[in-house]
């Protein structure tokens, strides 16, 4: 139901309204909010150098179609895997506890940001000069690749809630000492989510370089990413699969209103609900429908 | 109880140090199919510890631990969990977000070869009519019976329960002794932590006591109590 609506949304919308980036930014935050999800709402930690998956994305697939002449479909399937393969690096930072975790993700994110920025590798990255397209160029194409990969990270998430590894990764959340007694493999499970979870992000980022074309290592290492894509998941409600949804519609949507009709206040009026929702509403907006007892997908 | 049946579970010579203290210190013991073993001693003797090194919590120094004949100290917690082995914790653990029902579906789906019924194992622990209540919400002799109820539905042959009596009434801890004597019965070996003397009693007739990661006295309970050694542990300790 939830997918379904969704897709005639992203498909109908664009017929009525023609700000297509809008758009494409909505989705690719929702897949996102979805893809964190993934790995905070069910396991508990939560990775603010996510982005990192992004930018790895949107670089690897970058780099195939620029040296390898890739189409972009397959290229962007390739930006994926190349977020998986820098997650599987990143596997033995679960050995970090809560907060740590947070911060030497970041710091990793950051260490890929400076190696693909640097000027040396400048003949392979382009380095700080960016990344250009113009062979693939084809917003069209690349929309609905962000909507198939937004339908994708919605069923897997779905999938999760209701299955039983959904189950072992919530009670990995919940006590990972209990989860080994009760028979799950911790360590596997945790390491699946995350792959998962940086997937998602990695082929987000390539078809949001491919949407674009033309990028910058800053454009797509951002921590604005990052930080967008946790608020909208806080916001929502995380470990349910409608709450980054809800989340990204009603923040990502009050972003583009106040920030464009009133920058000024922007920030300020964004920070305040900020700190209101970690203050007052602390497990997101699904919550309150939950607290009367209707159960939120 | 068969002492003649071959033991189920043996730690042999175990050491671990935590910094300079050696919290095991050489402790062996083996426990029996069916067999009730008690573990006492004092505070920070090493019970716990001995517990959390049988189900591969953590590492050990040295020292072997075999069960069913084969050695596991190398072996993560979860397949030590799949061979058979279980546990309750001293301060109850189950998955406080999750519900009573979820906690044991979790154990009965992931923990062991044969599947047990998660219902049938909420009614063997009288948790059936709070089965959908969230764990967070139960009180503490509520969420013990949770941690013995998720320990069993991974269809253990060895139990390890780690003061499962403190905190309880009367009421409940005879309720405990019967439903751990009836689990014995069922041939599931059963090493039972405990500072209960009582209670230990009523379960059991063998123990250990540690003192200082060692073993003070094995043997039968009565004779423990007219001990020297063990006397002073516990009145020292
Ligand atoms: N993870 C750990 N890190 C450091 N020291 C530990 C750890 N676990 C146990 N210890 C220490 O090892 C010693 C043995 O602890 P253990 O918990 O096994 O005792 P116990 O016999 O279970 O005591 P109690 O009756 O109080 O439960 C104690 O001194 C304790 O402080
Ligand atoms: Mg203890």
């Amino acid at each position: 139901m939830v997918v379904a609506i969704t897709v005639l949304a992203y498909v109908f919308i664009p017929y009525g309204y023609n700000n297509q980036f809008l758009l494409f930014n909505m989705m690719m935050y929702m897949a996102l909010a979805q893809g964190l999800n993934i790995i905070y709402g069910y396991t508990g930690y939560l990775p603010f150098g996510y982005v990192g998956f992004f930018g790895a994305g949107a670089y690897g697939s970058a780099l195939v179609i620029i040296y390898l002449h890739w189409s972009p479909f397959p290229a962007v399937l390739l930006g994926g895997l190349a977020a998986v393969l820098v997650g599987m690096l990143l596997i033995p930072l679960f050995r970090l506890s809560g907060a740590y975790f947070s911060i030497a993700n970041l710091a990793a994110a950051e260490a890929l940001y400076y190696i693909i920025a640097n000027p040396h590798l400048a003949s392979v990255t382009q380095g700080p000069y960016g990344i250009s397209l113009p062979q693939v160029y084809d917003p069209n194409a690349a929309y609905w690749t962000m909507l198939a990969i937004l339908v994708f990270a919605l069923i897997l998430s779905g999938l999760m809630r209701r299955s039983r590894f959904g189950l072992a990764l919530g009670a990995i959340r919940e006590n990972p000492v209990s989860a080994e007694m009760a028979g799950v493999n911790v360590v596997r499970s945790r390491a699946i989510a995350w792959l998962l979870s940086a997937f998602i992000a990695g082929v987000s980022g390539a078809a949001f370089g491919w949407y674009i074309s033309v990028f910058y290592p800053e454009t797509v290492f951002s921590l604005s990413i990052t930080v967008f894509a946790i608020v909208f998941v806080l916001f929502g409600g995380s470990g349910t699969l409608l709450g980054p949804l809800v989340g990204t519609l009603v923040l990502y949507g009050a972003y583009n209103y106040i920030g464009i009709s009133t920058p000024q206040y922007f920030q300020l009026t964004y920070g305040l609900l900020i700190i209101l929702l970690v203050l007052f509403l602390p497990s997101g907006l699904t919550s309150l429908l939950r607290k009367r007892g209707i159960d939120v997908p | 109880m068969s002492p003649d049946t071959e033991p189920v579970l043996e730690v042999e010579d175990l050491h671990k140090h935590f910094g300079g203290l050696k919290a095991l210190d050489g402790i062996s013991f083996c426990i029996a199919p069916g067999e009730i073993l008690g573990l006492a001693g004092p505070n920070g003797s090493g019970k716990t510890t001995c517990i959390n090194a049988i189900t591969g919590v953590f590492g050990l120094d040295s020292g072997a631990i075999r069960f069913a004949g084969k050695t596991i100290n190398r072996l993560p917690t979860y397949r030590r969990v799949r061979l058979g082995i279980n546990r309750s914790f001293q301060v109850p653990s189950p998955f406080l977000g999750l519900s009573v029902m979820e906690n044991v579906t979790v154990a009965s789906v992931y923990g062991g070869n044969k599947k047990r019924d998660p219902d049938h194992i909420l009614e063997i622990t009288g948790l059936a009519q709070i089965k959908d209540r969230l764990a967070g919400s139960l009180n503490s002799s509520q969420q013990k019976l949770l941690d013995l109820a998720r320990a069993l539905a991974t269809d253990p042959r060895l139990l390890l329960v780690d003061e499962i009596g403190a905190g309880l009434n009367p009421n409940e801890l005879a309720r405990m002794t019967d439903q751990l004597r009836a689990l014995a019965a069922q041939g599931i070996a059963l090493l039972v932590v405990e500072h209960l003397m009582d209670f230990l009693d009523r379960v059991t007739d063998r123990i250990v006591v540690m003192d200082a990661g060692k073993e003070l006295f094995s043997g039968q309970l009565y004779e423990a109590a007219e001990d020297p050694r063990v006397v002073e542990a516990f009145l020292g300790g």
